[in-house]
């Protein structure tokens, strides 16, 4: 297993290399010059060459890149040409604030999406299921900006329930973190009913039941068991969206997270910044769907099978496939 | 004789399509979407009543003149929206076609050649698909600037991965089928394989991603939109006049809760299109 996670956090590293490779080209080779888009429109010409210099824009695309990623892997993600100060620094300081939003954006919606979806796979075509699948239709499609609109106006504005700025308690995190989580539970519901349903239907279901186990015991014991593994991956995939909301919810409820920053750093052309929280993002979402590759293992005893290293299995070379059923 | 009435591909997905009441509401959405963009110049006067300012108008009430009322520049929001509309359908039909027109020759070369060609040209698939679409539009835009042609080619972009990934699984599971071998032996060449054989076999996925994008699409440029890095005022899109009416959304709520309601139900529309369709086209749920 260990060895497992040592894989995989290495193979992130070609991935991350590609990844601010293609964003710092993306950001580079276009027209539109950082300098002048910090100095302004009518800076002088002597101030703004000065600035290049600084930012070093006059090496060859390369020659910057190649200095950008090594540095990177030295832990020096340069400095951002917006403020001057290590850009790192800034990530770690706005880093928490997103992490919050988003995990508990999807915690939230495993905590509601996952018994929903089951209530209404078990009692198909009830008043609660059509209820499900109607919020869930509706939640899909709901803009996730204009739900916080909505929130803010309604609950800080109108009802002065929650704190309208500032990050200083978790009061101010839990309308940005309803609002993201409102089209990932949509999906978990969708994803969650579908599997169970499939599942309901199978001959072992049937076997419990002739047995007279109990309906919750087959519920939980043999229906979710065995459809669980969809439902962990909806929520993995989950997180890349929902890094992708983060930066429209911060800008709603002000929070000072990684996407205003990015947002902030997007207009001057930023570079080290902009391909800096990229990377940020990117390595976040990597080690997510590493957590939840090693949860399957522990959900599904035949996934096990992927992470016995080679020697173990030269131990029993006739029978590989048994290992399977 | 049999007497069961026999129905084409097209037409039997179609009457399935047709008993889906959800989907049926889907498309009614969008065509009176539809409508309102491609006639709003017959109706409305572009200038005088979607930008023209006009501030003893403002902030009236839902009225027959003004159904939905009037935002802070005394400027009709029925028509503003009418014309945003006619935004999000440009975005969202140029997005699904720029990312089935690249996706499927990307994808269908990757497929059809392998080996070294399959392997650069999905490693660098996976490199966009690594980055969340939201992210890479965010990016794309920051490099291009703002502005309807660039956010359509950051949207369109973003979603090229999903439809490579689609065609070459397809491309993959059927090249060596006899029917493409019966193909290559009466003399056709890769080309007319590809676009004559295979991809009419991905066709129905593809449609099924192509509705789907619509609606990702609509949103990501209204959220880019909304958070400045879109189409900006005095231009009617949905997602920027959303940024506008928050600042008085405390007074007017009209002005956040239209617009949005207009997002929500154009995602809405093309969502349920999409899972119709799905189901429509999935053999396993005929009858």
């Amino acid at each position: 297993m260990f060895k497992f996670i040592l894989k995989r956090l290495l193979l992130m590293i070609p991935v991350i290399i590609g990844i601010s490779f293609v964003i710092f080209a993306i950001v580079s080779l276009t027209p539109g010059d950082p300098a002048q888009l910090i100095l302004g429109a009518d800076a002088d010409p002597v101030l703004l060459q000065a600035k290049r210099e600084e930012f070093g824009l006059n090496d060859n695309f390369f020659m910057r890149y190649i200095k950008y990623i090594t540095g990177v892997f030295r832990g020096d993600f340069g400095k951002s040409y917006r403020t001057g100060l290590p850009v790192l620094g800034e990530l770690l300081l706005r880093l928490p604030h997103t992490t919050i939003i988003a995990l508990g954006g999807i915690g939230l919606s495993v905590v509601v999406g996952v018994p929903l979806g089951m209530i209404s796979a078990i009692k198909q075509y009830s008043f609660i299921d059509y209820f499900a699948r109607t919020l869930a239709l509706l939640l899909t499609a709901i803009p996730v900006f204009w739900l916080g609109l909505l929130m803010l106006l309604f609950f800080v504005l109108k009802l002065r329930w929650f704190p309208a700025t500032g990050t200083g308690s978790w009061r101010n995190y839990v309308l940005p973190v309803v609002a993201l989580a409102a089209s990932a539970t949509a999906t978990q519901t969708r994803t969650t009913r579908s599997a169970m349903l499939e599942a309901i239907r199978q001959d072992y279901v049937r076997t419990a039941r002739a047995k007279g186990i109990s309906e919750p015991k087959i519920m939980f014991k043999h229906v979710l068991k065995n459809s669980i593994l969809p439902v962990i991956t909806i929520a993995g995939m989950n997180v890349g969206v929902q890094m992708g909301g983060t930066v429209v919810i911060e800008n709603v409820f002000n929070i000072p997270g990684m996407g205003n920053m990015l947002i902030n750093s997007v207009r001057v052309k930023d570079i080290p910044m902009i391909v800096s929280t990229i990377i940020m993002v990117a390595f976040f979402i990597g080690v997510m769907n590493l957590i939840v590759d090693i949860i399957y293992t522990f959900v599904d005893p035949r996934l096990k099978t992927q992470y016995v290293t080679v020697k173990k299995k030269k131990d029993q070379p006739l029978i590989p496939a048994q290992e399977k059923i | 004789m049999s007497n069961v009435k026999r129905r084409s591909q097209f037409s039997s997905v179609l009457h399935r399509f047709a008993k889906n009441k959800l989907a049926v509401v889907g498309v009614i959405i969008f065509f009176v979407m539809a409508f309102g963009a491609l006639t709003a110049d017959i109706f409305f006067d572009y200038k005088l009543q979607a930008l023209d300012q006009n501030a003893k108008d403002k902030f009236l009430p839902p009225s027959r003149e003004h159904i939905f009322g009037t935002d802070h520049y005394g400027r009709d929001l029925f028509v503003r929206i009418v014309y945003g509309g006619r935004i999000s359908l440009i975005v969202g039909f140029f997005t699904a076609g720029f990312g089935l027109i690249f996706g499927t020759i990307i994808g269908a070369s990757a497929g059809y050649f392998g080996g070294k060609v399959d392997n650069i040209l999905m490693r660098i698939m996976d490199i966009f698909l690594a980055i969340p679409a939201m992210l890479l539009a965010i990016c794309i835009v920051a490099a291009l600037g703002g502005g309807l042609f660039n956010l359509l080619l950051a949207n369109g972009i973003a979603n090229v991965p999903r439809y490579s990934r689609i065609v070459r699984g397809h491309v993959m599971g059927l090249k060596n089928s006899e029917f493409i071998e019966a193909a290559r032996a009466s003399g056709a060449n890769d080309k007319r394989i590809i676009f004559k054989h295979i991809i009419p076999n991905a066709l129905g996925q593809l449609i099924v991603q192509a509705t789907l994008t619509m609606a990702m699409a609509i949103l990501s440029v209204a959220s880019l939109s909304f958070v400045g890095l879109g189409i900006n005022p005095p231009t009617p899109e949905w997602g920027s006049m959303l940024s506008t009416g928050k600042e008085f959304m405390r007074t007017h709520p009209n002005q956040i809760v239209i617009p949005g309601l207009a997002i929500m139900m154009a995602v809405l529309s093309f969502n349920l299109i999409g899972d119709g369709l799905r189901d429509a086209l999935d053999p396993r749920l005929k009858n």
